[in-house]
């Protein structure tokens, strides 16, 4: 079955992480055999296995936060705001490279879509990796103006913060609203037709995020408080308040986000399975009272690798057990499918537009 | 300083900002000083807290323009230090073009300007005057080691941003050639990737080449040369320098040698870890200048490429100088030597702003 999934960090791995991501999985996990650092040599995504779990469409994001941390962590960390944005712009040169060499299709507007899902099929063979070009934590954007330079390179999707607290408001691990910056950036996005992707938003900014923006609005990788304690999961409130606006919440296959009291680093992938993010999706979709909402939004690659995703899940061509699993939940067919794919199809079909400038063509490079 | 006290403008075709913002997070707006007490205790990168440059001191020193590289490497080697090497192709051409994106930002906050046509080169350094004030930066984009660069197709499109100068390797081995210290000359592509540089205009940069990728690139390449930051190797013996012969094949060609600024390049005797920084002073760049002037017998082949920011700090800098800034107390060393002025301004800039009239396109 297609799988729709809302949120990787593709070019942040191929960048930071130098992950070849044609390389498939298990040749990338033998070259970084002996390398020191978390998650080293236990990534689960590369093209090939994304072409295995048929997905046929996923949100690849441009990754790069401002923070006084930058001396500890610079694979994430900037000092300012003009390296960020410099790192941001050599992830969307990655995808743009990959498009123009044919391994990725970028989805820009409501006819690439169309056209992409029609040429893909069922099955996808020898068609491009669709994506939408997203932006977790907006950083990296320097003012409203450079708002429509970014959604004339396909961004459509877009994050005020990550963890800590950004430019623009206050992320996961912090306690605040958003930031004087943040209003007019959320009217310059509103305008052109971003989608504003609520996770990571500390629960003050989220409502006030919520307030001062009238756009579609989506959380991209997400799960649910009310199963797995801690602000970086929503409260009901909140994925009510996502799913009465039309949006639509991707699951996070994260461990530290399925199982309640997993320590990072501590904990061992055995305690918790695929079995709970149905869980989650299934608590999405009683709140919303149908199975229009809930959606994949795995964030494999982000930052971690086996040793804190589901035990059952080596790649994310994995992805492809779900539905025999949704379907022993008792959930049918139809629902499924929109788990699987169609709530983000018809989401996108909803927030994009036809107007864009002319996509790339494919070079010999 | 120059003739009457006047200062200077200085034309430095070697520095890596791109990369020292990107790897270094460095923030180049902000003064020398600054830069290093935001460093103080960090170990990550070679010549933490011992930085000499950032657009400031840039500024002071009257570097009126400057060849800022767009840079990314790969080796199978990359494990060592993934922020470092590249793994693929892919990947080095994605933190190059992160360079680029750092000048675009430089450029809209006012303090760069591009160089891409010889009016652009001309208005430039007419606007710029004796001082430059309130003038952004010039910079002409260049690209050391071609790693980056997928293939000769796509030059095409580092021209659209810019590109007026490339070299083929770094140290080691690169994916076009063999570079510093590599026993290969040119490899599979090379030849194509340099026939695509002549007819689009894009200058070839000799330096870190191996000595077999030096004579096969000459060879191959029948557009304009030079070296963008290099010294004698008859000074210095070692694979990073340059021959006499190839010096001469240089100037035969009308090109120019940039002068590194590097005390491993100019002392046959440095060692880092020794610290003979007070053993070297700039008249060993004078020294290297010399024997160049000597050589092809005039001045006009020898320029400055400070290479400042190449990985390195102040620990391996000549004594005199503590930022790039201190680029203007070179003309005293050489007049001290016995050049004159019209001899130290064709050192300082009027060699490399000549080879640029005849490199850059008229539009």
């Amino acid at each position: 079955m297609r799988v729709v999934d809302s949120h990787l960090d593709l070019a942040w791995n191929a960048v930071h992480w130098n992950r070849d991501l044609k390389r498939p999985v298990a040749e990338t996990r033998a070259l970084e055999r002996g390398m020191r650092g978390k998650a080293r040599g236990l990534g689960t995504v590369a093209l090939p296995e994304m072409r295995q779990g048929n997905v046929v469409l996923c949100f690849a994001t441009v990754l790069a936060r401002t923070s006084d941390r930058w001396r500890e962590d610079t694979m994430l960390d900037t000092i300012v705001r003009d390296i960020a944005y410099a790192r941001a712009q050599g992830q969307l040169a990655y995808y743009r490279l990959l498009e123009r060499q044919g391994a990725l299709r970028q989805i820009r507007t409501r006819r690439d879509l169309d056209a992409h899902l029609g040429a893909w099929g069922e099955r996808g063979d020898a068609q491009p990796l669709g994506f939408v070009l997203a932006m977790e934590g907006a950083d990296p954007i320097l003012g409203p103006d450079d708002v429509p330079e970014w959604w004339d390179d396909g961004l459509r999707a877009l994050s005020l913060a990550h963890y800590g607290v950004s430019a623009y408001a206050h992320g996961t691990g912090t306690q605040g609203g958003l930031l004087p910056a943040a209003r007019p950036l959320l009217r310059a996005l509103e305008q052109v037709g971003v989608t504003l992707d609520l996770t990571h938003l500390a629960d003050r900014a989220f409502w006030e995020a919520l307030d001062a923006f009238g756009g579609p609005i989506h959380a991209s990788h997400q799960n649910c408080r009310a199963l797995v304690s801690g602000q970086r999961q929503m409260t009901d409130d909140q994925l009510k308040a996502v799913i009465a606006r039309d949006g639509v919440i991707g699951v996070a296959f994260d461990s530290w986000m399925l199982y309640e009291g997993w320590v990072k680093g501590v904990t061992t992938p055995d305690v918790v399975g695929v079995a709970a993010v149905i869980d989650h999706i299934d608590r999405v979709c009683q709140l919303a009272g149908n199975a229009s909402h809930a959606a994949l939004g795995t964030d494999l690659d982000g930052g971690f690798g086996k040793e804190q995703t589901p035990y059952d899940l080596d790649t994310i061509a994995d992805l492809q057990h779900l539905p025999a699993m949704l379907a022993a939940r008792g959930y049918p067919p139809v629902d499924i499918a929109k788990i699987m794919h169609g709530n983000w199809i018809r989401f996108l079909q909803r927030v994009l537009t036809n107007a864009c400038p002319a996509p790339l063509q494919r070079e010999d490079w | 300083m120059g003739e009457g006290g006047r200062p200077m403008i200085v034309i430095d075709f070697h520095l890596d900002l791109g990369m020292n913002a990107l790897r270094w997070n460095r923030e180049l707006i902000r003064p020398v000083p600054d830069l290093r007490a935001a460093e103080a205790g960090l170990t990550d990168e070679i010549g933490r807290a011992a930085g000499t440059v950032a657009l400031p001191e840039l500024r002071r020193g009257n570097v009126a323009l400057l060849a800022a590289t767009a840079n990314g490497r790969t080796t199978p080697a990359w494990r060592e230090a993934p922020a470092r090497f590249a793994a693929s192709q892919e990947i080095a051409f994605a933190r190059a073009a992160a360079h680029l994106a750092y000048y675009r930002a430089l450029e809209l906050r006012g303090q760069f300007r591009p160089i891409r046509t010889r009016p652009e080169l001309d208005a430039h350094l007419t606007a710029w005057g004796a001082r430059g004030d309130g003038q952004p930066l010039g910079y002409l984009l260049a690209i050391e080691g071609s790693d980056p660069m997928l293939s000769p197709a796509q030059l095409e499109w580092w021209w659209n941003e810019g590109l007026r100068a490339a070299s083929l390797a770094h140290n080691g081995e690169g994916f076009y050639a063999g570079g510093t210290g590599a026993p290969s000359g040119l490899k599979a592509g090379a030849v194509a990737l340099l026939r695509a540089m002549e007819s689009r205009g894009v200058a070839l940069d000799l330096t870190h080449c191996s000595d077999r990728t030096f004579a096969e690139a000459l060879d191959h390449f029948h557009g304009p040369v030079f070296a963008s930051h290099s010294t004698c190797r008859a000074l210095v013996p070692g694979p990073r320098q340059l021959t006499d012969d190839q010096i001469r094949a240089i100037a035969a060609r009308d090109g120019v040698v940039g002068l590194a600024f590097d005390n491993s390049m100019l002392h046959p005797a440095w060692r880092r870890a020794a610290g003979l920084r007070a053993e070297v002073s700039m008249t060993a760049v004078v020294d290297h200048l010399d024997h160049i002037c000597q050589l092809v017998g005039d001045g006009d082949h020898a320029g400055i490429g400070s290479d400042l920011d190449g990985a390195f700090g102040v620990e391996q800098c000549p004594r005199e100088l503590d930022t790039i800034a201190d680029l203007q107390r070179f003309p005293e060393v050489m007049a001290a030597r016995g050049y004159g002025d019209a001899e130290i301004a064709r050192f300082m800039y009027g060699n490399w702003q000549q080879f640029l009239r005849r490199v850059l396109p008229a539009a």
